[in-house]
């Protein structure tokens, strides 16, 4: 009897932390965007309006990828390869992935496989790339003449390059195999 | 031979041979071109990777279009060591061609891709303006008269087409010379095995 308490008191402690960490510490934070999002499931839910049920779950996931991001930003040493690579951006495409694949994924899972394969690094180096944009910005402007801040719109641009190639790439080797996958299918039924 | 084995070995061979190339590359644009050697690994390797990512975009495109037989051989060419007891029949000269189209299909891409480089990461040492002289031009010179020629007009730079066929020809050299010496030596190890 003791332990089955011991136990519930446990399960409680659990799921007041997870409570607790959702409420927002100030207006603008992730848990916000979360709260926001389940709300938006909950009034779908309740809508009897079909057009009214689709917009409010989408906007729903939109609000539930913004506050992932954010939340990984928030959090990067929980997201980041050896403590060192931050890979948020790569984390929230592939949950962009589900968002967008999630209707076929019972219909034609194989397809649905193939497409995420695909897409995910792109999706993630356009959301990696969105602050790359602004921050030392990518043109070059009549009054920069100071060679400081043209070297560091030339770097900015190089990284923009690099990854977007590199990502174009890791698109690709995933693409091919399944096509590997068929040839070894082939081969299998020669035999 | 589990499809990602097979999948995973493919990318090491194409992350060695990329590597490779880059290196071969970059040292060739820093001799030929003179350019510093950052900047030269730098174009060397976007220029790749951009040479790369194409090259799997038309293999996907005309990947459809194969024949079972055509899937077929791909697949004994890509396995090495396992079902080379028998010849594989290859049409040599079919074969020259595709690689030579494969070849000149690098090359230009490359060219492409350092000349949209030269324009976005634009250099003071790459864009070095040429100036016309105004004088008729001589069908034939003197040797003295091109040395003088050449001295007037200072270091001549250099072409950069030559230099990028230059560079592919030479990574690609290794490049066969490394899959050969691959192939071999698993070849080797399977008839030592039996």
């Amino acid at each position: 009897m003791k332990n089955i308490i011991q136990k519930l008191k446990n399960i409680d402690n659990f799921l007041k932390k997870k409570v607790d960490s959702l409420i927002p510490p100030q207006t603008s934070s992730w848990q916000t965007f979360a709260l926001v999002s389940i709300f938006s499931f909950l009034l779908s839910y309740l809508a009897n309006a079909k057009f009214l049920k689709f917009i409010l779950e989408n906007l729903g996931w939109i609000f539930a990828i913004i506050s992932l991001h954010w939340w990984t930003f928030q959090n990067p040493k929980k997201v980041s390869i050896a403590q060192q690579f931050f890979i948020g951006p790569w984390f929230t495409g592939i949950f962009v992935c589900f968002v967008l694949f999630k209707g076929w994924l019972l219909e034609h899972p194989n397809l649905t496989l193939i497409y995420t394969a695909a897409s995910w690094p792109l999706i993630s180096v356009a959301i990696a790339l969105w602050p790359k944009l602004r921050d030392p910005g990518v043109r070059f402007s009549e009054s920069d003449s100071d060679p400081k801040s043209r070297q560091k719109i030339i770097d900015n641009r190089r990284d923009i390059m690099l990854l977007l190639l590199g990502n174009l790439l890791l698109s690709c080797w995933l693409r091919f195999y399944f096509i590997v996958e068929k040839w070894v299918a082939l081969s299998l039924s020669d035999r | 031979m589990t499809a990602i084995g097979l999948w995973v070995r493919l990318l090491l061979i194409q992350l060695l041979l990329l590597l490779i190339t880059i290196t071969i590359e970059s040292w060739v644009l820093h001799r030929k071109q003179k350019w510093s050697q950052r900047t030269s690994v730098q174009y060397g390797t976007i220029s790749n990777l951009f040479a790369t990512a194409v090259g799997w975009l038309v293999f996907f495109s005309i990947e459809p279009f194969f024949s079972d037989q055509v899937q077929k051989l791909l697949m004994r060419l890509s396995l090495f060591d396992k079902d080379l007891q028998e010849p594989i029949l290859i049409n040599h000269i079919m074969f020259v061609l595709i690689y030579l189209t494969i070849f000149l299909g690098n090359a230009i891409i490359k060219r492409i891709g350092l000349g949209l480089l030269q324009n976005l990461l634009s250099l003071p040492e790459a864009t070095v303006d040429r100036t016309i002289s105004p004088s008729p031009t001589k069908i034939y010179l003197s040797y003295k008269q091109q040395i003088q020629n050449r001295q007037q007009a200072g270091p001549v730079q250099p072409d950069l087409t030559a230099t990028v066929i230059t560079a592919t020809f030479l990574s690609q050299l290794t490049a066969c010379l490394i899959l050969i010496l691959l192939i071999n030596y698993l070849r080797i190890r399977a008839w030592v095995k039996l």
